[in-house]
């Protein structure tokens, strides 16, 4: 017979169980590491975008700088598509299984919308918190950084790429451990890039967001090998 | 102590069961899954699985397609909009009964 307490206890539990399976399922759709490589790849699109950009004359109409930043940027995801597609096809699915996720719904984007929202405008805050603390300690504090290394866009640009990837494997890949070392060096090496890569914010931001759009491109390219490792494809007969 | 009890009692028992429990939640995350993926998922053994879906099929929480993915047959399932109805129920009956 079981006590209050007990019963507690079991109802607790199954639903633990239920949440936890719930989020199982949901983690199923980063298992072989393509949700890093389709953020990977849009990231490299902006950088494609940028660099290209960078290639035409000074004089080039708006238009043709548009063009370039627009097929840059499909070509990204039209390879993120198909990458996806290819992996998902001829790796996952004879693997672990077919699974299909359910499309959003309209709160869904509401809901995402609001919340990148503030996400913006707290590290855009924050970013002008640090410039003015910049501006004020500049006199009394001799900073053994380089000052540029403290610029708001290069504290935007940080605080953004780290924060989506930390929150990305707390989500996605508790399993992967060695994806906070990718973390780690992902903070060091935007803050190093700032420091040594001189100009102007659009030819500054060009290297981070190449090494942020391979670093998450790697990291799905090791999460992919994991899974492959891990797993064997299934023997087709009968259910 | 008596609503407690009373709310468990009017859990719906297709879904209680835990085996069955696992798959119908694994399954309201996804728009559809196919057979291999639930037995990846839930260890189950071919025959024990069949048998949870067998159950959940006849209640109508679950519907099941036979299908081919080139060569290879391939089962897929889906929660139906009453399975998805009735674990929704089962959780907030889960909730009520705390």
């Amino acid at each position: 017979m079981l006590t209050t307490t007990g019963l507690y206890g079991k109802l607790e539990c199954m639903n633990v169980e239920i949440t936890n399976y719930i989020d199982r399922a949901k983690r199923y759709q980063n298992i072989d590491g393509t949700g890093e490589m389709v953020v990977g790849l849009t990231l490299l699109g902006f950088a494609l975008a940028s660099y290209l950009e960078a290639l035409l004359p000074e004089n080039s109409p708006t238009w043709m700088r548009l063009v370039v930043i627009f097929a840059s940027l499909m070509l990204a995801l039209g390879l993120a598509y198909w990458t996806r597609r290819t992996i998902k096809r001829y790796i996952t699915w004879p693997r672990t299984g077919y699974a299909a996720f359910p499309r959003r719904g309209r709160s869904w984007w509401v809901t995402t919308i609001i919340a990148r929202l503030i996400a913006l405008i707290a590290v855009v805050s924050l970013a002008f918190l640090i410039r003015r603390h910049h501006w004020m300690s500049m006199s009394t504090v001799s900073w053994d950084l380089s000052p540029k290394t403290w610029n708001p866009r290069v504290v935007l640009l940080l605080v953004i790429s780290t924060t989506t990837y930390a929150i990305w494997i707390s989500r996605m890949g508790r399993r992967h451990w060695w994806k906070w070392l990718v973390l780690l060096f992902m903070i060091l090496g935007v803050i190093t890039l700032a420091s040594i890569v001189p100009g102007d914010f659009g030819q500054w931001a060009r290297p981070p967001v190449l090494f942020i759009a391979l670093l998450w491109l790697g990291s799905g390219a090791g999460t992919l090998y994991s899974y492959v490792r891990h797993t064997k494809p299934a023997i087709p007969e009968t259910e | 102590m008596n609503q407690q009890l009373r709310a468990i009692s009017e859990l719906d028992r297709v879904i209680h069961e835990p085996g069955r429990l696992m798959i119908v939640a694994l399954l309201s995350a996804f728009k559809e899954c196919d057979f291999l993926y639930l037995l990846h998922e839930t260890e189950m053994n071919k025959g024990n699985l069949s048998s949870h879906l067998a159950r959940l099929e006849e209640a109508a929480y679950v519907e099941i397609q036979k299908t081919y993915r080139g060569k290879v047959p391939q089962t897929v399932l889906r929660l139906t909009s009453a399975g998805r109805k009735a674990f929704d129920g089962y959780r907030k009956g889960l909730k009520a009964a705390f």
